[in-house]
């Protein structure tokens, strides 16, 4: 199965420390958000206390290469931190790899053109940055609590190949995040058992079964690198695949099967065993112990893979042997579950469709917009949202249509990305 | 805030172990509340600012966007990975239920089982078969609901910040794992395809002398679907009603603001070369006030349910048209 590679985040990591991350959020969401500037400052300083920061002056020069000639204020953050800001963060992303340096030597304004419009997607732009810094996002506790937080020294966290200086850093993230996604979850979900950020892994989660836990071993040991089918070796997997979540088709997996039947069974079978006889490129040791383990549980154990050991009892309980009008009723209701699951599934591809015909009349609209000039685009600016439309009138004058058309076609298809969120 | 509302409705009523599996669209919200608004760029627009300023409007603005679509990323990677995992249990599960068929199948031609242990078999197959149909259908639900919370919350990026992510990351989602759900469908159809059989109208465990019982009813008697048998399928069957109103509740809020927009459209634009040709597309109408009808919090219910019916006719003829 072929899937398109374009994900950045499963490129190889570069280590690099992560020093504070932008606008962080204070532990308390008690704390009622203040004025902008005011928090940015507080929480950069607080963040920039804590963490040893390159000398943010040998940085500047480096920012001011890549972005502009002349460093100074930085935007709408106008402060000295703000610099320190910057300065903390573009180094990383930067410095190791350089996606704007091919791009541009110029202002900052032909960055902008790069991130809006680079052929019509994102991917180069993006490619660097989830190995560069540290994501200062840990939403879920949970995972965090399974597999995350377990191996950070190994450098696999959350999208490091590096087993990085920045264990405080992730610690810190984490603590962070997990804070703000714990009063978060609380008012989403009122779940008491919930599978959730409560008590560390909650105990469904826990005892969801061998599949869960499989698939925390594959948090675990996933890095961040290009999951792709195994028939097609992966244009730019470069690194170690030994760590990616692979995806199984049918086909990949019926030769697993196959494998499997010629070594005697599931039972009998091992992950070295399967591996050889498979032969499949990008397949490792790791994939095929973790689809064998899913497999077994499969074939003896699926009351358990479900995650609710509850099921065992209850079929039990439920499943009546003698009384064929019994069953008949149960068939009856299993008909119209399924009828009711049909028709979502209906709903689904409708839903589905309508979001892919958006996404492409984005990009035709883009296309659109570019073939208008200038003057034709005035009306379709005013249309979008304020921020967005005045956002053009602030470009600099030099940079004239060559600016102006890509960040219309920013802002229409912004506006077909809005229009795909009703569907 | 009709999305959110919905989406949380959705986790409220899903299988409880995929809850934190998905986006954290709340948390994501409040994040973008907290983040700079387009201080730079107030409406009147100021005159073009020094090339330096605006150098530096762009590169900040850049990295912002760099540090959120990484947390993006995060996201991202959560869904890729729950969405890949489940849908290799689902491969192995539904080979294996294939599989089981095929031996019962066997059993029956060669060694004579008691009815009752056949009729057993069969329905605990069939209660298999439809309990993941019904999670993989679940599973292409996550799917749908996460892509638009993620959309959405691109477009509120971009609207706080002035930024311009939500093109380019919403292009590149779309290729991601979780939303390339073709061999998910396949699956589901091929799971179809095996519940042909297995819900035919005539059946041996039917044979209870009277003919009546065949007559499909719609209220079955003793048990209700979901409550038939056992706390799994009940479970999927309650998420199955939860995903319905959720995968509903984006639909009706698409029509109705197509229905406004359109109107908005019209009335609020002069002609312009390129509108025709939107025009001719509904669906790009939306874009341009929905933003501000559903960020005012404009849930106008009585215009909703009068523009409903029309709107959905409406709607439903034109995505007939698309589809054409």
């Amino acid at each position: 199965m072929e899937r398109i590679t374009t994900n950045p985040f499963y490129s190889p990591g570069i280590p690099v420390t992560v020093p504070a991350p932008l606008p962080s959020i204070p532990a308390s969401l008690d704390e009622s958000f203040p004025r902008h500037p005011d928090v940015q400052n507080v929480l950069m300083e607080r963040e920039l206390r804590r963490t040893p920061l390159p000398p943010h002056q040998s940085t500047v020069a480096p920012i001011s290469g890549q972005f502009h000639p002349s460093a100074g204020s930085v935007g709408p953050l106008c402060s000295p931190q703000d610099v320190r800001f910057s300065s903390v963060l573009i180094p990383e992303q930067y410095t190791s790899a350089n996606p704007y340096n091919p791009q541009t030597q110029s202002t900052g304004s032909s960055s902008a053109l790069i991130y809006g419009s680079q052929h019509g997607g994102f991917e180069p732009t993006f490619t660097d940055f989830p190995r560069d810094v540290e994501p200062a996002w840990c939403p879920d506790p949970v995972e965090s609590m399974l597999g995350y937080s377990d191996d950070v020294s190994g450098g696999n966290s959350l999208n490091g190949m590096s087993p990085i200086a920045a264990t405080d850093e992730l610690a810190k993230q984490t603590e962070w995040w997990t804070d703000f996604m714990n009063d978060d979850w609380k008012d989403i979900v009122d779940n008491p058992s919930g599978a959730k950020s409560q008590p560390q892994g909650g105990p469904p989660v826990q005892s969801s079964t061998s599949v869960h836990q499989s698939a925390t071993e594959q948090i675990v040991t996933t890095q961040s690198v290009e999951p792709c089918a195994v028939a097609a070796p992966s244009p730019s997997a470069s690194s170690n695949t030994s760590k990616t979540r692979m995806r199984w088709t049918p086909e990949l997996h019926e030769r697993f099967v196959d494998a499997v039947n010629l070594l005697g069974g599931s039972e009998k079978a091992t992950p070295k065993g399967v591996l050889k006889l498979m032969k499949a490129d990008n397949l490792t040791i790791y994939h095929v112990k973790s689809h064998l383990q899913k497999y077994r549980t499969a074939r003896y154990r699926p009351e358990l893979s479900e995650g609710s050991s509850e099921r065992l009892d209850a079929s039990k309980e439920e499943l009546p042997s003698i009384d064929l009008k019994g069953n008949f009723d149960l068939t009856e209701a299993l008909r119209l579950q399924l009828e009711l699951q049909k028709r979502l599934h209906e709903q689904l591809e409708v839903q589905r469709s309508l979001q892919l015909r958006i996404e492409e009349q984005g990009k035709c609209l883009q296309i659109m917009i570019e073939q208008q000039c200038v003057p034709g685009t005035d009306k379709v600016r005013d249309a979008s949202t304020s921020a967005e439309g005045s956002k053009l009138f602030s470009d600099p004058p030099e940079s004239s249509t060559l600016k102006d058309i890509p960040n219309n076609s920013q802002n229409g298809t912004t506006k077909q990305a809005e229009s795909g969120d009703n569907e | 805030m009709k999305f959110g509302k919905d989406f949380r409705n959705h986790l409220e009523g899903t299988l409880p172990d995929w809850k934190d599996k998905y986006l954290a669209y709340k948390a994501l919200k409040k994040l973008i509340k907290t983040l700079p608004p387009d201080a730079d760029h107030p409406a009147p627009p100021p005159p073009p600012p020094a090339p330096a300023a605006a150098g530096f409007g762009y590169g900040d603005d850049v990295a912002l966007g760099n540090w959120f679509a990484r947390i993006l990323d995060v996201e991202l990677h959560k869904l890729n990975d729950f969405y890949m995992e489940r849908e290799e249990w689902y491969v192995i599960r539904l080979q294996v239920l294939k599989e089981r068929i095929e031996r019962v199948k066997a059993k029956k031609n060669d060694a004579f089982t008691s009815k009752i242990e056949f009729t057993e078999e069969m329905l605990e197959i069939r209660r298999d078969f439809v309990l993941i149909h019904g999670e993989m259908i679940l599973l292409q639900t996550y799917s749908s609901l996460n892509f638009a919370g993620l959309v959405k919350i691109l477009k509120k990026y971009d609207k706080r910040t002035g930024g311009l992510l939500s093109l380019p990351f919403t292009q590149r989602a779309r290729h991601e794992p979780f939303f390339t759900t073709e061999p998910l469908t396949r699956l589901v159809r091929e799971c179809e395809a095996n519940l042909e059989l297995l819900f035919p109208v005539e059946e041996e465990v039917l044979e209870s002398g009277s003919s009546s019982k065949l007559q499909p009813h719609n209220n079955v008697s003793t048990h209700g679907p979901g409550q038939s048998c056992d706390l799994e399928t009940a479970k999927v069957y309650q998420s199955t009603l939860a995903a319905m109103k959720a995968i509903e509740g984006l639909k009706k809020a698409s029509s109705t603001y197509n229905a406004l927009s359109l109107a908005r459209f019209f009335h609020g634009e002069d002609g312009e070369a390129c509108s025709g040709a939107i025009t001719s597309e509904s669906s790009l109408l939306d874009s341009m006030t929905d933003s501000q009808v559903e960020d005012a919090d404009k849930d106008d219910k009585e215009v909703q349910s009068k523009e409903k019916t029309a709107a959905e006719t409406k709607h439903n003829a034109e995505a007939g048209r698309r589809g054409g």
